[in-house]
């Protein structure tokens, strides 16, 4: 049986999402039917209202509706450290789980040139007028430990040299209460070849 | 059809679905291929980090079409690329995804990436092991150059200068203006001879063989190339510069 043309582009749309395909994308528009009405026309609004106003924050690139997100506005922050992370949800992950009170840029994905992501796709001209500015002391890297992370890690390394900040990587290795015997060879032989003195 | 314990080198790997990869791998008797490795982003996964750009790994697969099926993997080795070598890496890798077809195999070929990779993680310039790699790659993909005689056919002498021509090969000069490209016999000599160690004709040789690869490559630029390029623009500029509102 065919849908209705209403229904069927509601389950065509709901397969932009990640994971989700012809199945689950016809459970979800049934569930909003059947007895979520209410919930779908809140959903309707907010996705509207998000992908009209949302925007990259014209400093760090994090989401916002501002210039400038809330982070990037607030006096209290320190602007001489700048952290540089890969995507929002890295810097979720940072302001939960760490006590840095400093700036973030984020680069919306990684140096990959097979995949044709080169320094312009990842916003690096922002970050280097952003040097430029400064004054930036440190530059923290917490980007991925994956080939593309590492040449990331490179090439904003060479850019923040060149305008005089110091630059820091943010630290490989054995996980918190892990044991060594299950940590795996590639994890294990950096964290050997990055220790250091106590 | 069914391929176990394939000697094979990483090129590259995508996140594909929630938990999987597509891997685009370069195998020594059955070429470039790609793999889906499936549950391989999962955070127990037993091929969690093992899938990185530059690991040697046999690899063993199965099924038809476009895409196979990655079945097993046995880890071998990591070439470890850092600095200038890791951007020659993924520009060799690059060149390796644009000239090679899917399954078309070249031995020759994945035996001289090895090499390279090897040399590079073994601390040698960058600059110096790239261009024996491409003279190879052009060789093995049958666009190679001839580097001992020009197009008259007569033996390449050392102290002459040539012109190159993609179609024909290189032409002696007669004069040279300042301005024409032109590549020194002696340059052509140690390219073919695999000892490229002065800065000049290693120049040289970085431009003849960009000449070389351009009718290949198409119109589209790669992109390892353009971010090399605005790297050593940085090394080239060692004093900071002032901080202005100029960018």
């Amino acid at each position: 049986m065919a849908f209705s043309p209403a229904l069927a582009r509601l389950i065509d749309a709901f397969r932009v999402l990640p994971g989700v395909g012809a199945k689950s994308a016809q459970r979800m528009a049934f569930h909003l039917l059947q007895g979520e009405r209410a919930g779908g026309a809140k959903l309707a609004t907010a996705l509207a209202e998000a992908v009209e106003h949302i925007q990259h924050c014209q400093r760090c690139r994090m989401f916002t509706e501002s210039d400038y997100c809330e982070i990037c506005r607030n006096e209290r922050r320190d602007a001489t450290r700048v952290c540089v992370v890969e995507s929002p949800a890295d810097v979720m992950a940072l302001e939960q789980n760490t006590d840095f009170r400093g700036h973030y840029f984020v680069l919306m994905g990684r140096l990959s040139p097979i995949d044709g992501i080169g320094p312009e796709e990842l916003g690096l001209n922002i970050l280097r007028a952003r040097l430029a500015d400064g004054p930036v002391e440190e530059l923290i890297l917490a980007v991925g430990a994956t080939v593309e992370g590492e040449a990331t890690a490179q090439y904003v390394a060479e850019l923040a040299e060149r305008y005089g900040a110091s630059v820091t990587r943010i630290a490989q290795g054995v996980p918190v209460g892990g044991e060594l015997e299950y940590v795996d060879a590639g994890t294990l032989s950096q964290a050997f070849s990055g220790r250091r003195p106590l | 059809m069914r391929v176990d314990l394939q000697p094979a080198l990483v090129l590259h790997r995508r996140a594909w679905r929630d938990t999987s990869f597509i891997v685009e791998a370069f195998t020594r008797e059955h070429g470039r291929v790609g793999l889906a490795a499936k549950g391989a982003r999962r955070a127990k996964s037993r091929w969690r980090g093992l899938l990185e750009p530059f690991s040697r790994l046999d690899l063993s697969w199965a099924g038809t079409g476009e895409l196979y099926t990655l079945r097993d993997i046995n880890y071998v080795t990591r070439y470890t690329l850092a600095g200038n070598t890791l951007m020659g890496g993924l520009y060799a890798s690059e060149l390796i995804m644009r000239l090679t077809a899917r399954d078309d195999p070249h031995p020759p070929l994945f035996d001289t990436f090895e090499a390279l990779l090897q040399t590079m993680a073994g601390g040698a310039p960058a600059i110096v092991a790239l261009r024996f790699f491409e003279r190879d790659l052009l060789e093995e993909l049958g666009y190679g150059l001839t580097l001992t005689h020009d197009a008259l056919d007569a033996p390449i002498e050392a102290d002459a200068r040539y012109r190159y021509e993609p179609e024909s090969g290189v032409w002696p000069m007669a004069t040279v203006a300042s301005n024409e490209p032109s590549v020194a016999g002696a340059t052509l000599i140690d390219l073919a001879e695999g000892r490229l160690t002065q800065r000049a004709r290693l120049r040289e040789a970085r431009d003849l063989l960009q000449a070389a690869l351009a009718p290949h490559l198409g119109s589209k630029p790669l992109k390892s190339v353009a971010t090399l390029k605005a790297m050593q623009q940085f090394a080239d500029t060692r004093q900071p510069l002032p901080r202005t509102d100029d960018h």
